[in-house]
């Protein structure tokens, strides 16, 4: 008997699958993740319905959206969402969900921690109201985000009706040129097939580009997944996800872990697996990414100039850029190096793990900000930025006149009190440039670590491969 | 039972952007100022960086401004709507606005699940149909009517297309079928399949 070739996603969500109707299947979940924003309404939702909560150790929870990042803050130092917070403390704790709340040594952005965690482990599915949750794909697990009516649903149910997205796969063959990273990567991938070129997909990225790429630098890469229109990204587990994996907290121990790991490298693609949807890229061919626009999709080479109007595929993308190009204030044929910015962020689950505050430190050791830029680090986790003082790269970072934060969502969503300013221009590690998306009137430039630690010494978008 | 959800008739606002995200739908700024977060007040800060000034007044030109649209039951977008953050709250604003549909190119996965949750249209149309509409409203403004049961926009009597949408989503609009009642009855079928998982995984479990 032969057996068709299976791809890495439906060798997961098949077995998943508790029964299918019109069109959808029911999709068990293993994991579900909470924080402090999206979940309020899905507790209210259950409360109305008189619905438990059905696995709490299923479930965990992080205090991470809407709180302040300087040092010494508490849940009461942002007080416009102070009782948002405790609402919510409340009512995980009631529950007996296990919280990494603030204080903890094990708090961060919930993306960060669910890993640090060995919370979702190759194979599984997990969900979180937040749409990266697809970071951690990179795991090999199917993760996705998702709105507050569905937290309520998976927490009641421990499953989503959800129609089964298509296979596509990008392949990324080839070396990644130095100073390029799991950032330009996905930038890349963006700007090359459009920010909806994953919508009603689950993208497995794979190739020899991509195997070689550290388990952070692919959660940076799955994590961008949703700004390519992909609910879910992922990565075939490979011998540096075990070794990552091993020893956390909720990772199996000793003769399970290995039992664990045998079956984990069945999750690979077979030959021949068929995908709906292919897309390629040739890894040499791409420089240090940074967007100019509102939208990730607005991406080009460091060295690159902002296109011309009459370069827009289409009239709507022609007039999308004419809005875009009006909000940042910038010109269309303008190189985009040189152009000064007001703050460098270095934080979010996009880019704020111990590899990313390395890399980007590497860029500031010795270096001085420009005395025109507040620049600030907001480790992805409380547990990242401990590794990262042991190191000594708090100091590197302080000594060259960055601010050194507690961690959090901070600058990424603006949902909590850090805010660029109107008219101020971010050079951010974080995943969206949308119009105000880091506070009101903000101008957002996505880029890599390394990248925005030059933006931040050299005062402007800047070329770290001149800099290093 | 939730409210059935068979027609939608009323004026259509034309905001033919792509990539409306859903923090233009609903901003952080006003959100955290006016709710804490919260729902309340939704409607008012839709859109609200392109409906009003930083210091708090209306901008006229924006299309939600015009007084034609007061009472729009429809926005017809451009591609992609809905991208970006998983916030419910973006379709919770558009319903406490008034909107019941977006017609739009197609729209981003999480945005379209949002939607039926909320007895909310998410109608995508290919592109001659949008362009059609597009026209056909720019000639003669007024409104239109979208039949979710034949899947057809219509123009006075008159078809201008159909849209696609999932089909158990579109069931649970028409029929107000209650999702957590539905699942309740499969609730076997997941034990089942979390035992099986377990059985071959014990890791799953915790
Ligand atoms: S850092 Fe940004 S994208 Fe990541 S979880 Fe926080 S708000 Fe969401």
């Amino acid at each position: 008997m032969t057996t068709t070739p299976r791809t890495l996603f439906e060798k997961i969500w098949g077995p998943h699958t508790a029964t299918s109707r019109s069109g959808r299947d029911l999709l068990t979940l293993d994991r579900v993740f909470l924080h402090d924003m999206t979940s309020l309404p899905a507790f209210e939702q259950l409360r109305q319905r008189n619905l438990p909560v059905a696995d709490t150790a299923r479930t965990l929870a992080v205090i991470d959206h809407t709180v302040a990042t300087a040092s010494g803050r508490t849940e009461e130092t942002y007080p416009v969402m102070a009782p948002t917070v405790r609402s919510f403390r409340r009512e995980v704790t009631d529950r007996g969900i296990q919280l990494f709340g603030l204080g903890d040594p094990a708090q961060g952005i919930v993306h960060v921690v669910a890993a640090e965690q060995g919370a979702i482990l190759p194979g599984m599915t997990a969900v979180c109201g937040d749409s990266h949750t697809c970071t951690n794909g990179a795991l090999g697990a199917i993760a996705f985000g998702i709105g507050s009516t569905e937290i309520a649903h998976a927490l009641a149910y421990q499953a989503l009706w959800l129609p089964r997205p298509k296979a596509l796969r990008v392949t990324v063959d080839g070396s990644l040129n130095p100073l390029v990273s799991g950032k330009d990567v996905a930038l890349a991938i963006i700007s090359r097939f459009s920010t909806d070129g994953g919508v009603g997909c689950a993208v497995e990225y794979a190739g020899s580009a991509i195997r070689r790429l550290t388990v952070e630098e692919r959660m940076t890469l799955c994590n961008l997944s949703i700004e390519f229109g992909s609910r879910i990204g992922l990565v075939a587990p490979d011998d540096a996800v075990f070794s990552y994996l091993e020893g956390r907290p909720r990772t199996p121990k000793g003769a399970a872990f290995e039992t664990a790991v045998a079956a984990w490298r069945n999750l690979a693609s077979d030959e021949n697996a068929a995908y709906d949807k292919e897309y390629s890229l040739d890894a040499g061919s791409i420089a240090p990414m940074v967007t100019w626009g509102t939208s990730p999709e607005d991406a080009i080479a460091v060295d690159g100039s902002i296109p011309q109007l009459n370069q827009a595929r289409n009239p709507a993308q022609r007039a999308r850029w004419e809005r875009a190009l009006s909000y940042v204030d910038l010109k269309p044929g303008a190189p985009i190096a040189g152009t000064p910015i007001d703050v460098a962020f270095i934080g979010s689950c996009t880019n704020a793990r111990l590899s990313d505050l390395r890399a980007a430190a590497r860029v500031v050791r010795g270096g001085k900000v420009a005395s025109t830029v507040r620049a600030l680090v907001v480790p992805g986790s409380s547990s990242v930025k401990r590794q990262a003082e042991a190191e000594g790269l708090d100091r590197i970072f302080r000594e060259a006149g960055f601010e050194w934060h507690e961690s959090a969502c901070s600058l990424c969503a603006s949902l909590g009190p850090d805010i660029v300013g109107r008219g101020k221009r971010c050079a951010s590690t974080s995943n969206r440039n949308f119009e105000n998306r880091q506070g009101p009137g903000s101008i957002t430039h996505l880029m890599s670590p390394p990248m925005v630690a030059a933006a931040a010494l050299n005062g402007g978008i800047a070329d770290v491969r001149t800099l290093a | 039972m939730t409210e059935k959800l068979t027609r939608i008739q009323g004026m259509a606002v034309p905001l033919l952007w792509d990539n409306v995200d859903t923090d233009a739908l609903v901003p952080a700024a006003p959100h955290k100022r006016i709710s804490g977060g919260g729902l309340e007040r939704l409607g008012e800060i839709l859109f609200y960086e392109f409906r009003f000034n930083a210091d708090g007044t209306p901008k006229p030109d924006f299309v939600l401004s015009d007084p034609r649209f007061a009472q729009a039951p429809i926005l017809i977008a451009g591609e992609n709507f809905g991208c970006g953050s998983s916030r419910e709250v973006a379709v919770w604003a558009l319903q406490d606005y008034g909107f019941r549909a977006v017609i739009a190119r197609n729209f981003a996965d999480i945005f379209e699940q949002n939607s039926y949750k909320n007895q909310f249209l998410p109608a995508a149309v290919d592109t001659a149909t949008h362009a059609r509409l597009v026209a056909q409203l720019r000639r003669s403004p007024g409104p239109i009517s979208i039949d979710l049961v034949e899947k057809c926009i219509r123009i006075g009597d008159e078809s201008v297309g159909v849209f696609s949408a999932d089909e158990m989503g579109l069931d649970m609009l028409i029929n107000g079928v209650d999702e957590f009642a539905l699942t309740a009855r499969y609730a076997a079928d997941i034990k089942a399949c979390q035992d099986r998982l377990v059985e071959a995984y014990p890791w799953f479990a915790v």
